[in-house]
Formats: C-alpha cells, structure tokens, sequence
C-alpha cells in the first residue's frame, strides 16, 4: 500500500488545488489544514481507536481520567468482565455485590464515572476513541554525528493545535533502556511535547528481544501523555547484545531502521482521503469556490458515514447465524 | 510503447485519453500514478475485495493485526470464533480456557476469553493493495484487485482528474457512480448468509411472484 506522509498529503492537496509549489497557499497553510482536518475526521468516525490498560481506580474516588486526548470510553474492562454502560442518573440504584467496578458512564472531557464507588485501586482497561497527536513534518531520522544516537533533521509538529518547530539535532538523541539480546529485535519510539525536548520510550520487552521489527514496533507502548510521536528506530546486532546508547548503530552486526512514524496520519488509512478532501475544501473556501467547497465536504461526509459504520458497528452475530439450518 | 490494462501505464493512458489530455502538460504522469495507487488503496477500503489469512498468535485480550478489517477467526481445531462485540466479553457462556468470541477494536483483534496460553488463530482479514511502481505492474497481479474492480480504479482516477481540473459536477457524478459501484462490489466480496438446507432440496411448487 502506499504510504502517506505530510509532505505526500501536501502534494496531494496541491495536486488538486492547482498549486504544485507554494504561492497562495502557503506549506504552513496546508499543513495546518492536514492536522485540523486529521483531528476533525476522528472526532466525527472516533476512527481512532486505543486500548489503554494502564488506568486504575483510587479508593473514594468515583472518576477515573482517561488518558489525554481521548474522546471517550466505548468499553471498560475490570477483571476481564466488560462493565455495563450506564448513565450517572443510574449510580447507586443497580444490584452489586461489592464495590469493584461493575458499572461505567462517560463524562465529557475524557472522564468515566465509576459506580459503585470503588473502595480500593482496581486496574481497569479501557477502549477509547481518541484524538489523534497530530503530524509531523519528516524529521528524517537517522544515524547521528554521535553514532549510539539518533539525528533528526528540523521539524515542525503540533500539540493540541499549537505548532512548534524544533531544531535539527545532529548529534542526535541517545537510545536508553535494557540490553537487547543478540539476534533479535529491540524498538524505540521518539516522542516530544511542548519543551520541545525529544524523549525515548523503549518496547516492554527489549529485554528479551522480539523475533521480528514489526513485533518490536507492536512492543512499544501508547504514546506518552501531551507527546506527539516522532519516529521510531529498531535495531537488530547479531554479533552480541545490543546495548542502547554504547553500541554504534553502524556497528558490525548491527542493522538499524528509521521511520519517520511521526509524519504519517495516525487515524486508519481508509479515511486518509478524508484528510486530503477537507484539505482541499478549505483551500476553495479561501478561493471563495463556496458551492465547491461545500460538495466536496457532502463528499466527505459520505466517505466517514460508509467506514464509519466499520469502526462504529458492535453488531455480534446471533446463534443463529452459527447453525446450519 | 503501448500498455495493455490493467498495467499502470495503461491506466493512465485511458485516464488521458478520457480527460482529452494524451501529452503531459496540465495533468502529469506522477499525478495519475499519485491518483491510481490511492484509487486501488480505496477500493481495497470500500470493497474489501482483498482477502488474506494469517496466523496470529494471542496471548492477551487483544492483539494488534494489519489490515483493514478482521472477518472470519478460526481456532486452532479449524472450527470458527462467535463475531461477539466489547460489551459481552466475558459475560458470553464458554466451556474452556480458549478463545471462543472474537471483536475488533481499532487494529486489535480483541478475544475472550483471555487465554490460559498463547493460542495460533486463523484470522481471515480484508487487506491493504500493495503500490505500483512502474507501468508494467498490474492491477491484479501486482496490486492484488480482483478482476471485477479494476474499472473503479479507473472512476477514481477520473474523479480526481476533474476535481483538478475544477469540474466539479463532472466530478460529483463520477463519484456517485464509482460510490455506488463500490457498494454493490462490498455485497459480493461479504456475502452474510449461508444457504440453508432447503435450497438444497428441490421443492413440490414454484411459484413465482407476479407483479400487481
């Protein structure tokens, strides 16, 4: 499959507009509309669907903040039993046997109510849909001048639709976290947030090496809280461990690779078509092409009313559709 | 050098000769190659027409795939996973440790109940095309389109043609027709039900239904 990055949906967007190099609409112009239209798109499907299974209830507390940036809840788990979805008008009147959760409800701004009200710390895992981070310019990631670090070349990225630019770091950013064994794969996420300093998250099991780099990549964890992802490396050594921040990335044995994660769309590819129509529309908006525009956003509205159904459906089959009859 | 379809090359040349542009100018070869490549990612999307099968092992609640859509898991016995949905996980009656309903969620197959150990599952998955890259590559044989959908690549790429060329009710209609082509393709490619033993007998009377 083809995929996109900022400077692809870019050209993309100009291909359409009539505008191959910047004039009217300026790069900043477009990709500013990318991130608006990336963030609208998942708010109106919640396309963008996590599971984050590091939240807990606190004893005396009823609500529990989902992770930053998340929408809502459609499910939450405790016990591996999925809890039934109430409303807050329900807390209190239906039937517990004790007080781990057996009963959730949304509030808006990323929060769930739990009822009863829970008399000790119970894990929960929760299923949300989510606003995505936002993308990124390529930072080119690569071997840096120091070579046990990563260079990223200068990018521009987006938190909570406030744009920040950080400078081309050369040296690079040093890998950290446990020794990788020999022969298998470790990975490392680049992230950063508003100090506009590039932070590494390294996969749960770099420990014990996975057995190729796309399990490694599936090893690192949600991106942190108020970050936006950069980019991620994996590495491989077949010579002896690989030890992050000491061994050379350009060692013998040792085979690196950079994808520049972070400047690709983060909603799911089938609504990235999205991205590039209200792209255009907002461009014939500014060309005062008003009918234009509107259709092509009718178009786009079209587009997520058929995926949605896809990520919205939670029709289960019946038993009967199981029986040969 | 002519271009027999459904190479790329031959795809744009048709395009070409549909928008009345035969020499590069204002429409560009990498724009309709930029134009073909996402039509045969989006009728991928919309149709479903590629199938795949994997093997994924779970060892947890869910399990991430790639893909766009999980539609049929089988266990280890070859017999098929109850399609369940998040809320009933866990309150479904099972009789062992092995998965026995299955949901998606995002690009996490999501199973239950958990599983006592890791556990290989058949996983048939509606998939991604694979990109062409020169003009000799192929709809079929090198994106992976069925047959039958290779002419939506074409109305997606004329689509997009108009839009740049500011036709945009030229352009409207070319989508509603390509929208519809696409719909009528996914209810081919996802067929809902089986037949029933009675289709396989051969009835008393048929009586066909006359129009008042």
């Amino acid at each position: 499959m083809t995929d996109y990055d900022m400077t692809d949906l870019k050209t993309r967007i100009r291909d359409l507009v009539g505008e191959t190099t910047a004039s009217f609409f300026t790069d900043d112009e477009i990709e500013e509309t990318v991130n608006e239209s990336e963030r609208m798109i998942a708010s109106l499907s919640g396309c963008y669907q996590m599971i984050d299974a590091t939240l807990a209830t606190v004893n005396g507390i009823r609500t529990v903040s989902l992770t930053t940036g998340a929408y809502r809840a459609v499910a939450v788990e405790h016990d591996e039993i999925f809890l039934a979805e109430i409303l807050a008008k329900h807390c209190g009147r239906f039937p517990a046997d004790d007080n781990a959760p057996r009963f959730f409800y949304n509030i808006p701004g990323g929060i769930i109510g739990i009822d009863r009200v829970p008399d000790d710390a119970y894990s929960i895992t929760a299923y949300t849909q989510n606003e995505p981070q936002g993308i990124i310019t390529p930072p080119a990631l690569a071997i840096g001048t120091t070579k046990t670090n990563v260079a990223s070349s200068e990018f521009d990225y987006w938190i909570s639709g406030v744009k920040y630019t950080k400078a081309a770091v050369a040296a690079g950013t040093i890998l950290s976290g446990d020794d990788v064994p020999q022969n298998t794969y470790g990975a490392w996420r680049l992230e950063i947030a508003s100090d506009e300093n590039i932070d590494i998250v390294a996969a749960t099991a770099n420990s014990a090496g996975y057995a190729s780099a796309a399990l490694a990549r599936a090893g690192l964890p949600t991106v942190s809280d108020n970050h936006t992802e950069v980019g991620t490396v994996t590495v491989i050594n077949t010579s002896a461990a690989f030890d992050p921040g000491t061994t050379l990335l350009d060692a013998a044995g040792v085979t690196a690779e950079y994808i520049d994660s972070g400047a690709m769309p983060k909603i799911p590819r089938q609504f990235w078509l999205c991205i590039i129509l209200l792209g255009l529309a907002r461009c014939l908006r500014r060309q005062k092409r008003i009918a234009a525009a509107d259709q092509i956003v009718a178009v786009v509205h079209g587009e997520l009313r058929f995926f949605s159904y896809d990520f919205a459906s939670q029709t289960p089959d019946g038993w009967a559709d199981y029986r040969y009859e | 050098m002519a271009q027999a379809w459904p190479q790329l090359g031959a795809v744009r040349d048709r395009a070409r000769k549909e928008i009345n542009e035969l020499v590069p100018g204002f429409f560009t070869d990498a724009m309709f190659n930029r134009w073909i490549n996402a039509g045969i990612d989006d009728v991928a999307a919309k149709t479903h027409c590629i199938k795949s099968i994997d093997a994924i092992s779970v060892s947890g609640r869910a399990t991430a795939f790639s893909g766009y859509a999980v539609k049929t898991v089988l266990n280890s016995d070859g017999i098929s996973l109850h399609k369940s949905n998040l809320k009933r996980m866990g309150h479904s009656p099972v009789n062992s440790p092995s998965p026995q309903f299955w949901c998606q969620w995002g690009q996490f197959l999501v199973v239950d109940p958990v599983p006592a150990t890791a556990t290989t599952l058949t996983v048939y998955i509606a998939d991604y095309a694979t990109a062409l890259s020169s003009d000799t590559d192929q709809l079929g044989t090198t994106a992976g389109l069925p047959n039958e959908v290779h002419e939506l690549v074409f109305d997606y790429t004329l689509w997009m043609a108009h839009l740049r060329d500011r036709q945009y009710a030229a352009a409207a209609g070319i989508y509603m027709m390509y929208s519809n082509k696409c719909l009528l393709h996914r209810s081919f490619f996802d067929k809902k039900y089986a037949d029933r033993q009675a289709d396989q007998e051969i009835p008393d009377r048929i009586v066909i239904a006359q129009p008042q």
